[in-house]
């Protein structure tokens, strides 16, 4: 036996280990939403069945043959908990990036501007910051009508005055910093400020709160779905899965059970992705620790 | 004072009135009037009879006024209480007056326990030295924090409902007809929506009284000798509970939120599940009467925690403060 192939087992492992020496909240974020990440992106290579195939008597517990048991119309329970991550991510992904990107934007504008403007602003970041979340979700669904395009957008819309608020906090903090002063004395442009200074040094912490918003954007869409106005059935969807176990708890009480899991576990796992996040980059600014306790609760 | 609490008045008035604003240009702006609305499809018509139909009826209900005009109409009815009919041709006024107190009912069961739970357990893990069991109760509390209330619901019902039949698992029995009929169907959507805000008012509590025993006071008062109870009682507390006031308004003022979901769990006849029903069949004059009640509410509790500051902390009392 040579030496290398003693060695082999060691160079493969070494990512491994520097993995699991990462924050502790980071690589249990990343076990926990790994999962989610392959059920949204392969499902039916771990699912056992279609998730719109009728394969049982409607409403059976859990057999050999269906894990989790069925539906009301027959269908297997895991392989539409399995499929449903794919919606449910992807608008939840969506919707984060949208209200990540306007929201940061704003709100690092607002910050640097200063003056009447951000007065003005932040007044109105206030209002809609401080109105009801699903209420102004459902408002913006009947207005615009229902389907997951308008989904994603009304979520974003709930989630954007929090991460503006969250930037303009951070953006205040890097305001008065040397490197800002010495390239305003060099006369460069707001624009050119923000973009050059201000985003790259506060994106570490936006991304921070970034990832609260996934959870707020979990939870709200299984919220929309749960109300019977988000993702259209027969399209599998954790919310619409639980509202439909609701209905038959006497008959089928494990049905509901899954669903119920993913959501919370899902949302966990964006938390915990923010706690680790911020633990990577050293001391945790009470800001960023305030931020966490703003997830949408639903 | 006096002068605060006018400003504060107006405040109230002034973001209603953008609110009614936005609502109604917002609702103006979508394709398709009242008129059509009403008069549906018509396959009978001719395209000429169902114009002179529609312009006929849009002169009637006063369409073809300019928006400006329509929306002073609408505001001096709303302002009289009156916010037109719904699609099914009720008053929204009646049809909110009926949902208005069970909504009420469920805030007030959801809202006076967890603010006693939350103190209790708040108060007990600031001073308990028991690491391990203060560990756990955090540890619950975060999970209730994020838990969907729709699973928590589903959860509640399964034990207490499914499994031991001690309550009902969902509808509504008006305390008129019977109290203890109501007080049972109360006690599961009450507990799913205390559980989530207990968990917010003990962080918020705990935290608080973290950073108040920090204090250079709590120092003094521990040098001149006073039990460790008495500091946390007369010293810790008084000053560690103020910004859990802010949030207990927050709360408060956005309960809707909460209220949408955990009414239509167990179809609780209130505001909640009158807002999704009126989204699903896209009754606007209803849609609009909710978000501004919602609106007023919040407006109305943050008034009423300015207040409370101005008892609870007198340091808000200092002219320049507030």
């Amino acid at each position: 036996m040579s030496l290398a192939s003693i060695a082999a087992p060691r160079r493969v492992l070494a990512p491994v280990r520097a993995f699991f020496r990462l924050p502790k909240a980071l690589v249990a974020a990343v076990v926990l939403l790994l999962p989610f990440g392959l059920m949204a992106v392969i499902p039916s290579v771990i699912a056992p069945y279609s998730p719109y195939t009728t394969v049982g008597i409607p409403l059976s517990g859990p057999s050999g043959s269906n894990w989790l048991g069925t539906d009301e119309i027959g269908r297997d329970v895991l392989s539409r908990v399995i499929f449903s991550a794919q919606s449910d991510v992807v608008i939840s992904l969506a919707a984060t990036a949208i209200a990540f990107i306007v929201g940061s934007l704003i709100g690092v504008f607002l910050g640097y501007r200063g003056g009447w403007v951000d007065t003005a602003g932040t007044r109105i970041v206030d209002v809609a910051l401080a109105f009801p979340a699903i209420v102004l979700a459902l408002f913006l669904i009947a207005i615009f009508g229902h389907g997951e395009l308008v989904e994603i957008v009304a979520i974003a819309a709930v989630m954007m005055p929090s991460m503006a608020r969250f930037a303009r906090g951070t953006s205040l903090l890097l305001r008065n910093r040397a490197y800002i002063e010495s390239s305003e004395i060099l006369r460069a442009s707001r624009a050119y400020v923000i973009r050059r200074h201000l985003v790259p040094n506060a994106l570490r912490s936006l991304l921070v709160a970034a990832s609260v918003l996934g959870a707020s954007a979990v939870l709200i869409s299984a919220a929309l779905s749960y109300l019977g106005l988000g993702v259209t059935p027969p399209t599998p969807s954790w919310g619409t899965m639980l509202y439909n176990a609701f209905q038959n708890v006497f008959q089928a009480p494990i049905y509901g059970v899954a669903p119920g899991v993913c959501i919370t576990v899902l949302a966990y796992g964006y938390m915990l992705l923010g706690r680790g996040l911020g633990e990577l980059q050293g001391r945790t600014g009470r800001q960023e620790r305030a931020f966490r306790t703003s997830v949408t609760r639903v | 004072m006096a002068k605060i609490f006018a400003s504060k008045l107006l405040q109230l008035v002034l973001v209603l009135l953008a609110i009614s604003a936005i609502t109604f240009f917002l609702l103006s702006a979508l394709p398709g009037n009242a008129a059509l609305y009403r008069i549906g499809p018509l396959p009978s018509y001719t395209p000429q009879e169902r114009a002179a139909l529609i312009a006929k009826l849009s002169a009637q209900l006063g369409l073809n006024k300019p928006l400006i005009v329509q929306y002073w109409i609408w505001l001096t009815h709303a302002v009289r209480g009156d916010f037109g009919l719904t699609t099914q041709g009720e008053q929204v006024t009646t049809l909110l007056g009926s949902s208005v107190w069970a909504s009420v009912e469920l805030a007030i069961a959801g809202l006076v326990p967890s603010l006693i739970a939350s103190f209790a357990l708040a108060l007990w893990a600031f001073r308990t030295r028991w690491r391990r069991m203060q560990a756990l109760v955090q540890g619950i509390m975060s999970t209730l924090f994020v838990i969907p209330s729709f699973w928590l619901g589903f959860l509640l019902v399964y034990l207490l409902a499914v499994k031991t039949q001690s309550f009902p698992a969902s509808g509504f029995v008006p305390l008129a007809q019977s109290a203890s009929g109501n007080f049972s169907h109360l006690v599961l959507p009450a507990l799913t929506l205390a559980c989530p805000l207990t968990a917010l008012f003990f962080r918020y509590l705990l935290a608080g009284l973290e950073e108040a025993e920090m204090g250079a006071f709590v120092v003094a008062a521990r040098a001149k000798g006073i039990s460790d109870r008495a500091v946390a009682y007369k010293h810790v507390l008084p000053n560690g509970f103020l910004p859990t006031i802010t949030i207990v308004g927050l709360a408060t003022g956005s309960l809707l939120s909460s209220l949408v979901i955990v009414e239509s769990v167990f179809s609780w006849p209130g505001l909640g599940s009158l807002l999704v029903q009126s989204v699903t069949v896209r009754d606007f004059n209803t849609l609009v009467a909710i978000v501004l009640l919602t609106a007023a509410v919040f407006v109305f509790t943050s008034i009423v925690v300015d207040l409370i500051y101005w008892f609870a902390d007198p340091r808000t009392r200092r002219p320049g403060q507030v």
